[in-house]
């Protein structure tokens, strides 16, 4: 059966679970892949790609309202959440991302999904609801080049340092005023004073190694930019609070410009790793036939791992473009709800299946390429009963999948994704295996509305 | 986008006569980092989880102090610090930014930089 889905994935990301709009652009996304996803199979590649450190993912891929425009659990709804990202993290220290033992690993990268399908095939001809569950954390999460640490360091250096500046300037313009209240100075004298009072600064040399210059310069400049209506001025609790906020305004653009490359940098330490990374997945799919809550059935769980190596460029210090993941998975299939989709005179009894596979992916720039072969190992025993007795049969049902899948990203927030192989075609039917899927992919929630094209 | 200045007779600080030490702390949430400073004396200046001394108790009271700070969250997610200023052996009290704040400017989650002031009377 040629199966074509045409689907819409639109990507929530947010960090929050309380609502909070910051008006940023939102770092690049991936397709998704999440195992709650897989396990009821509501995308076409079954290798997952390792995940981005995101707090929430929502891929939507049909509309949330039923035909008369009320709200309804929609068909083909998967949100993912890092539980790590969504607590406190007290005085988290940002070089810590860094670390990289087992047990951080597997805490900071531990996300849980939901994904809900009304398209669950459970054999040729029948589907139901599902609700699958999934949780996948990393055990190791591969290497980060001496250079790009150095750079993550340095900005994030840089940007405690921009703190500073802002907060120390307008305390000292306090200690300014608490010394002249009321009396009448030039304009240069409390730049002067601020100047020489950030020059003999503890924490600003330390930051600088001594090296004082250029934030004195960059300082200065900004002082002298602002605009009085009168020099020499009065001293007063109005004048010295304009002039703060003149400064905390001007010097908001070099804050700006360095929590812009600390966030890069960010971005860069988190997915810009090479060497060996080790993923563990496990879900869980949940059935309501009659869509009774109380009448529910698992039909499936799976626990599965992904090895994936990609080489380092040394002479580049960076990354390969190049990836390749290994995948080894058990999936176990409940009897109990697959014989009661069977006529009364037979059962099944299927062993665990195996899967094992492996992919190459390759990206470069807007695109990313890959290719995935699995192999299943799977047999089946069908038992029939006539005339009193039980004749058995062993299935050989033993398949592969095939699947070629191509990114492209739009924008930063928008991935098309397209796919093109051979499911397992574990079923008998006349309708064949091969599968086409496109979907767009639209990352929206933390960022300006108009970043969202029209 | 100008400096989100509390209201300045909200944060009152009843201390003793004593010479119990008057300390200020700073605890960040959600990856937020911070820069806090203010004048007395000396300009001292804290960052996140950092515990500094004001004064004493009987060289503070009757004076206020005014808290200049800077924030920013690398990871994109809420600012929230809470600054906790308290007498040893005294009382207490506690302002979180942004929770608490009340100032003339509404507070404006979409800022990637706030910078805010606040001031502490010590009565």
């Amino acid at each position: 059966m040629k199966k074509v889905i045409c689907s819409i994935f639109v990507i929530l990301s947010a960090f929050s679970l309380v609502a909070q709009k910051k008006d940023k652009s939102l770092e690049a996304i991936s397709a998704p892949s999440m195992p709650s996803a897989s396990i009821i199979g509501s995308q076409a590649t079954e290798i997952n790609k390792m995940k981005s450190l995101k707090q929430i993912e929502t891929a939507f891929l049909t509309n949330f309202l039923d035909s008369n425009q009320n709200l309804t659990l929609p068909d083909n709804f998967s949100v993912e959440f890092n539980p790590y990202l969504l607590s406190d993290r007290k005085n988290f220290n940002y070089e810590s991302y860094l670390e990289n033992d087992f047990k951080t690993c597997f805490i900071r990268n531990l996300s849980l999904s939901l994904t809900t399908t009304n398209s669950y095939q459970i054999n040729d001809t029948l589907s139901s609801n599902a609700i699958g569950f999934g949780a996948r954390t990393i055990l190791w999460n591969g290497k980060v080049n001496e250079s790009l640490m150095k750079k993550y360091f340095k900005t994030i250096g840089m940007n405690q340092t921009n703190l500073h500046i802002d907060s120390k300037v307008r305390a000292y313009l306090q200690a300014f005023k608490s010394q002249h209240m009321g009396v009448s100075k030039k304009v240069s004298e409390l730049i002067d004073f601020i100047l020489q009072n950030l020059e003999k600064d503890e924490d600003l040399n330390l930051a600088m190694d001594g090296n004082m210059n250029q934030l004195i310069a960059n300082v200065k400049l900004i002082l002298e930019s602002i605009q009085v209506t009168e020099d020499p001025v009065t001293i007063t609790d109005d004048f010295i609070d304009d002039f703060g906020d003149n400064f905390a305004e001007k010097f908001v653009k070099e804050r700006d410009l360095v929590l812009a490359e600390l966030k890069k940098a960010l971005e860069d330490i988190q997915h810009k790793r090479y060497g060996f990374r080790v993923d563990v997945n496990y879900a869980q799919a949940f059935s309501f036939p009659t869509i009774d809550f109380d009448n529910q059935i698992s039909p499936r769980w799976g626990l599965w791992s992904n090895i994936s190596y990609k080489p380092n460029i040394k002479s580049q210090e960076r990354p390969s473009n190049l990836e390749f993941i290994a995948l080894a998975r058990l999936i176990a299939n409940n009897d109990e709800f697959i014989n009661k989709y069977q006529p009364v005179d037979t059962t099944f009894n299927s062993d665990l299946i195996f899967d094992l596979g492996i992919k190459g992916m390759y990206e470069y720039k807007k695109v990313s390429a890959s290719i995935e072969y699995i192999f299943r190992r799977n047999t089946i025993d069908e038992v029939i009963i006539h005339d009193g007795k039980e004749f058995k049969n062993s299935i050989n049902n033993d398949s592969y999948k095939f699947m070629f899948s191509l990114d492209y990203r739009f924008t930063d927030n928008i991935i098309v994704s397209y796919n093109l192989g051979k499911s397992f075609g574990q079923y008998s039917n006349a309708n064949g295996n091969l599968v086409t899927d496109l979907s767009v992919n639209i990352a929206i929630g933390d960022i300006k509305i108009s970043d969202i094209p029209k | 986008m100008p400096v989100f200045r509390e209201k300045p007779d909200k944060l009152n600080l009843n201390l003793s006569t004593s010479s119990n030490k008057v300390r200020i702390k700073v605890d960040c949430y959600f990856g937020t980092q911070v820069s806090v400073s203010f004048y007395h004396g000396s300009v001292v200046t804290l960052s996140c989880r950092e515990n500094k001394e004001i004064d004493i108790s009987n060289s503070l009271k009757g004076q206020a102090v005014v808290f200049n700070g800077s924030a920013n969250n690398p990871d994109g997610g809420q600012v929230k610090i809470v600054h906790k200023i308290w007498e040893e052996n005294g009382n207490s009290i506690e302002y979180t930014i942004s929770e608490d704040y009340s100032g003339e400017t509404p507070w404006d989650p979409a800022n990637n930089n706030p910078s805010y002031e606040f001031q502490v009377n010590f009565s």
